[in-house]
């Protein structure tokens, strides 16, 4: 079947079939690289998109859910100046998500930071439990979090100042 | 490309398996045992190891062949659908009564008198220690892609050791080393679980690309890694202890059984060091050490971060605690009295020349984690209130341990490390290394070394695979290898530069080039690959553990750890690279054990139940971090200590020893109810 | 790869067009627990499947004096965006305690209901609120007590050919609230199962008591309920014993749980409930 999405702001006509998931059809159909299909079953993250707004897993997302959606990947994300202040974060911090949880990571802070400008220790831990590889300091993260939001908010400010 | 998905056995034994696959869709084809060349992938193992199984089956889920075509999700389907007919065997699932058939490696060593020592003790103690099957968590499941380019194959693949892997294919497909390029990738984090199984999966692909001639791509999905690669070995570690009066150690008499499952290239390896270790950091005027590697019908088992030394570590820390108990006092004290001292040396490592800092791990690591008051305070609730019926289930425990830049026993080419380093004009240092596909946490720590050494900018440093594995050859590439070996190797280089740096102009190159230096042999001459004591870093960790007592599921309360592994160059660096191996630790600790015959996807899953929210507090100091010296390996240090910590500290809440690792929240609360 | 069918409904009317043409059609709304329980690379899904997850009228949420009434298809997410003061206690808790945030984004409260496999999350907690569940078929609709989705065998009972399209949550809060997960997993596996207790506590007396425990089957007991309803919350010690015993035999005579947890709650609960 063709499934009429439009995948980072780009109308498709993407071909599916009804078993496909949509990280499947995403990375088969428009080689978007960053998502990776590992554990299936919304944990691990690595397939991590927005879609209609909200982050959701594509591996738990049958393909056909997908018609008439918008998806953002961290393709598109990683344009943005708030992807930025996440990977200086990373960088100060020295915060090493390895290579496969990296976007996936970032995607995460990046959706906590739009909902909410100034995250608590309990929002930014209920952001990373969408993302479960063990590869990074779980402190580190937190304080990674919490710096981006400092860099975000300071760069949003003294631009609106 | 064409994509591979494998058939499996589903049989644990038997011979001469036939495989029947129905007409194929167009584009499809399949490849069994009966289309390669019938050499063994590690021929120096026992009856060698096939790329696929067919006179001889020896576990459920081993690869009997593949289905190729355009589609990966039709593959996995046609290959479900092959129908497996063999003539079943009884599967010998039994270990630790083993037959002579199933072992695979056997070393024992003998030192002084036992028998007089043990005569002369005034305690005996005898106890078993039991690790469970634990999956390596590693970041992307298995995979290989290969292609062939005129006549070069191409390899890409996570593999620990790439050196190894390309000397196997040439040896297994009848190709000359020169014909095959290995790509390692990226990794992410290992735990010594990519050191040889991934060469099995590559060898598969390369055969597939060769027979077909086209790219082939075998990507596992995360529920088959789980199911059928390597785990960490379960073990079985039995300790007898002779001591006298006071809980001097005179006697021990060890008994290592290590389950590798189905198969594993490297079991002397893992028999090798978990011998290495066993006897801690102890002094003991006589030990037998009996250790064997022992096959059974079940997915391949093998290394978890420190290639068989947690399995020892695990044991005689945890025995240690026990004599603690059986002389009423503190492990603490129990250990001092029997710690290594200056000029000793355990089984044929060259004498310490300096004493370990023990006393002032042990000071410093009783006054962070209050551990006399809440080892007191704990004892004293547990005789009050033995089924821990009020609620309080509470222990808390301390191990020793230490992490060398391991040696390699046999082979050769375990041993060589290789590292190349250029300074260009614009003062950007490129370093050549196959260790380039190490974790981010040890290349920070490289970066800053040689940033230092050379006065240049730690981002004009770039880190870059060899073109071709020969050109320089390594050995696997280990946590310990990298931190300790890699960053000499690495130091060696940049002063080489530096040094010329004066007298000739730019660019300017250094090889360095080094074979792990070997123990040289005790006077018994027993043991010329024990651990390098001198190179060692030297932790000691607190864990401080809580059982829910209606669940009866045990949680991390806090670790404390105290480091002396010499100067720090990167503290952030450090920091971060021991709380997540700490992460990784403690959900060895809670995880499921992995049990062959009825895991499920929802077993791994389960593994990640230690989430962000469920951290212990972690506190981590290091001993004069700052001191000039050689800096050394931290990242296994988690590994060998926590798990008997974690243990020693469960004992001490359910009053009783559990015996073995891990344990599930209904074995806890049965524990309980008979304590 | 076996092909399915797949529709996509605009209203309940063409839903229950397409139940009447296939009783078997799946209604997939999140679709995260069909989904998330294969592991392999693609779904198996049955012939005909209708993604009903946009049908406007099962995302609609209603709030009265008595009762919060929300569309089957309405997400987690949108649930926690009420505000705090519409959801009774402890539901709120409960589903934020439910996966992550990416899958509260997509699993829905229908979805949680109708799982065939097991009992999920919210099930024990809404049996222990009386909530309501209406069902749509060809035939007709008919509400009816979130009870009724449990069978005779203990096992989910999900009706044939009809679509859950609302439930109906009493806004009734409970002064005593106990909830425990139990497992080793924190999401839904073999091991897992959730022990729920409610009362209330009105003149030194324990009144309507219900206790839920559910994982692959469920138990609730009414007519001990209603027992134990009308306790004097200053019962003796060797009578409330003896509840727990009555519990732990019955629910054993069932063979089901194992009888260790089960215990250490029904002792904790109790105790806790009874001064």
């Amino acid at each position: 079947m063709i499934i009429d999405v439009t995948v980072n702001g780009v109308p498709r006509h993407l071909k599916s079939r009804s078993g496909d998931r949509l990280v499947d059809m995403l990375r088969k159909e428009l080689k978007l690289l960053s998502l990776s299909p590992d554990c299936l079953q919304g944990r691990c993250g690595k397939c991590l998109v927005f879609m209609d707004g909200r982050i959701v897993h594509s591996c738990l997302v049958p393909a056909f859910k997908a018609r008439a959606t918008t998806i953002l990947t961290f393709e598109a994300i990683a344009k943005n100046p708030e992807v930025k202040d996440i990977e200086k974060a990373f960088q100060i911090t020295q915060t090493q998500p390895c290579p496969f949880c990296r976007s996936a990571k970032i995607m995460a802070i990046f959706d906590l930071l739009s909902r909410i400008p100034l995250p608590g220790e309990e929002d930014i831990l209920e952001a990373l439990d969408m993302v479960s590889c063990p590869c990074s300091d779980p402190l580190g993260l937190i304080q990674a979090v919490k710096l981006a939001a400092e860099l975000r908010n300071k760069r949003k400010f003294s631009r609106e100042a | 490309m064409l994509f591979a998905s494998t058939i499996r056995s589903p049989f644990h034994r038997g011979r001469n398996a036939k495989v029947g696959i129905d007409a194929l869709p167009k584009g499809y084809s399949a490849i069994l045992a009966e289309d390669l060349p019938r050499h063994s992938l590690f021929p120096s193992f026992k009856d060698g190891i096939p790329i696929f199984a067919s006179e001889q089956i020896s576990y459920r889920g081993e690869a009997l062949g593949l289905i190729l075509g355009p589609d990966p999700g039709s593959c996995d389907e046609l290959a479900a659908a092959a129908r497996v007919e063999c003539e079943e065997e009884e599967p010998e699932q039994e270990w630790e009564s083993f037959s002579s058939s199933q072992i695979a490696y056997h070393y024992s060593a003998e030192y002084g008198d036992l028998e007089k020592m043990f005569v002369a003790s005034s305690t005996e103690l005898k106890e078993v220690y039991r690790n469970g099957i634990f999956d390596h968590h590693y970041s992307e499941p298995m995979g290989a892609l290969s292609f062939w380019d005129k006549e070069t194959l191409s390899v890409h693949c996570a593999t620990q050791w790439p050196d190894d892997l390309r000397r196997r294919l040439s040896g297994a497909l009848s190709l000359s080393e020169a014909d095959i390029v290995v790509h390692p990738t990226e990794m992410g984090r290992t735990l010594d679980g990519r050191l040889w199984y991934p060469t099995i999966v590559a060898a598969q692909a390369a055969a597939a690309s060769k027979i077909s001639g086209k790219p082939v791509r075998i990507l596992y999905t995360r529920e088959e890694d789980f199911l059928h690669t390597t785990k960490q070995a379960r073990s079985a570690v039995s300790i007898r202890s002779g001591s006298d009066d006071q809980g001097r150690l005179l006697a021990l008499d060890i008994v290592i059984l290590i389950n590798i499952g189905a198969y594993n290239p490297l079991a002397p390896e893992l028999v090798y060091q978990a011998a290495s270790a066993i006897t801690g950091i102890y002094s003991c005027p006589a030990i037998r050490i009996e250790a064997y590697a022992i096959r059974s019908n079940t997915i391949p088992l093998g290394a978890m971060g420190s290639v068989g030394a947690t399995h020892a570590f695990f044991a005689i820390e945890a025995h240690m605690n026990n004599l603690a108990q059986r002389y009423s006092k503190h492990p603490a004290e129990i250990k001092a009295l029997n710690i290594l001292k200056k000029g000793q040396s355990t089984f044929g490592a060259p004498g310490l020349s300096a004493d370990i800092p023990l006393d002032r791990i042990h000071r410093e690591l009783q006054l962070v984690s209050d551990y006399p008051r809440k080892y007191a305070s704990y004892e004293l609730v547990k005789k009050r209130d033995p089924g821990c019926r009020e609620g309080i289930v509470r222990g808390i425990a301390l191990t020793l341990g230490y992490q060398t830049g391991r040696s390699f026993s046999e082979q050769s080419t375990m041993n060589s490390y290789s590292v190349e380093a250029t300074l260009d004009r614009e003062l950007k240092l490129l370093i050549k290394t196959q260790a380039a596909i190490g974790s981010e946490a040890l290349k920070t720590m490289w970066r800053k070394t040689a940033a230092e050494i050379l006065s240049i900018q730690e981002e004009h440093i770039r880190f870059l695979l060899p073109e071709n594995t020969h050109s320089l050859p390594s050995g696997p590439m280990t946590l310990s290898r990298g931190s300790t070996v890699i960053q000499h190797l690495i130091e060696k280089t940049c002063r080489s530069i530096q040094k010329k740096r004066f007298r000739e102009s730019l660019p300017l190159s250094a090889k360095a080039r080094t074979r792990a230096p070997k123990a040289s042999s005790s006077p018994e001459g027993l043991y010329p690959g024990a651990q390098l004591l001198d190179s060692a870093s030297w932790c000691g960790t607190a864990v401080e553990v809580e059982i829910d007592a209606l669940t009866g599921r045990p949680i991390p309360l806090a670790v404390w750890m105290v480091i002396d592994a010499g100067r720090i160059i990167s503290m952030q660096t450090a920091l971060a690279s021991l709380r997540a191996s700490t992460l990784s630790a403690l959900a060895l600790c809670t995880a499921n054990d992995f049990d062959p015959a009825s895991a499920g996807i929802d077993d791994y899953l389960a593994d990640f139940n230690l989430r962000m929210r469920d951290l212990p507090d972690i506190h981590i100091r290091f001993i004069d971090p700052d001191r000039n010296g050689a800096a050394k390996g931290i990242g296994e240090l988690p590994f060998v200590t926590i798990p008997a910590a974690f243990y020693s500290a469960l004992t001490q809440a359910l009053g009783l020893d559990p015996r073995q690792l891990p344990l599930k929240g209904g074995e806890i609360l049965r524990l309980l109810e008979g304590s | 790869m076996k092909l399915s069918e797949v529709f996509f409904p605009q209203d309940v009317a063409e839903i229950l067009e397409l139940l009447r043409k296939n009783p078997d059609i799946l209604l997939l709304a999140g679709g995260s627990a069909i989904v998330g329980s294969q592991a392999s690379r693609t779904i198996s899904l049955p012939e005909q499947v209708a993604s009903i997850a946009k049908v406007q009228e099962l995302r609609k949420t209603v709030r009265t004096e008595q009762f919060l009434e929300m569309g089957a298809c309405t997400t987690f997410t949108g649930i926690l965006s009420l505000a705090p003061t519409s959801l009774p206690e402890p539901l709120g808790s409960v589903i934020k305690a439910i996966g992550n945030r990416g899958l509260r984004n997509i699993a829905t409260i229908g979805g949680n209901l109708c799982c065939e496999n097991r009992f999920l999350d919210l099930w024990p907690f809404l049996s222990c609120m009386e909530a309501q569940v209406e069902f749509r078929s060809p035939s007709g609709s008919r509400w009816a007590s979130v009870g009724h989705l449990c069978g005779e065998d203990n096992r989910p009972l999900i009706p044939k050919a009809s679509i859950l399209s609302r439930v109906r949550i009493p806004l009734y809060n409970y002064d005593f609230i106990y909830y425990r997960k139990l497992g080793n997993s924190l999401y839904p596996s073999s091991d897992s199962a959730m022990f729920v207790c409610m009362a209330n506590i009105a003149r030194d007396k324990v009144e309507d008591f219900r206790l839920v425990f559910s994982g692959d089957k469920a138990f609730r007991l009414k007519d001990k309920e209603m027992s134990i309803s009308g306790k004097k919350t200053s019962t003796p010690r060797r009578e409330i014993r003896g509840f727990v015993a009555e519990y732990k035999k019955a629910f054993e005579e069932m063979g089901l749980f194992d009888p260790r947890p089960f215990t250490a709650l029904l002792e904790d609960v109790f105790g806790r409930l009874f001064l």
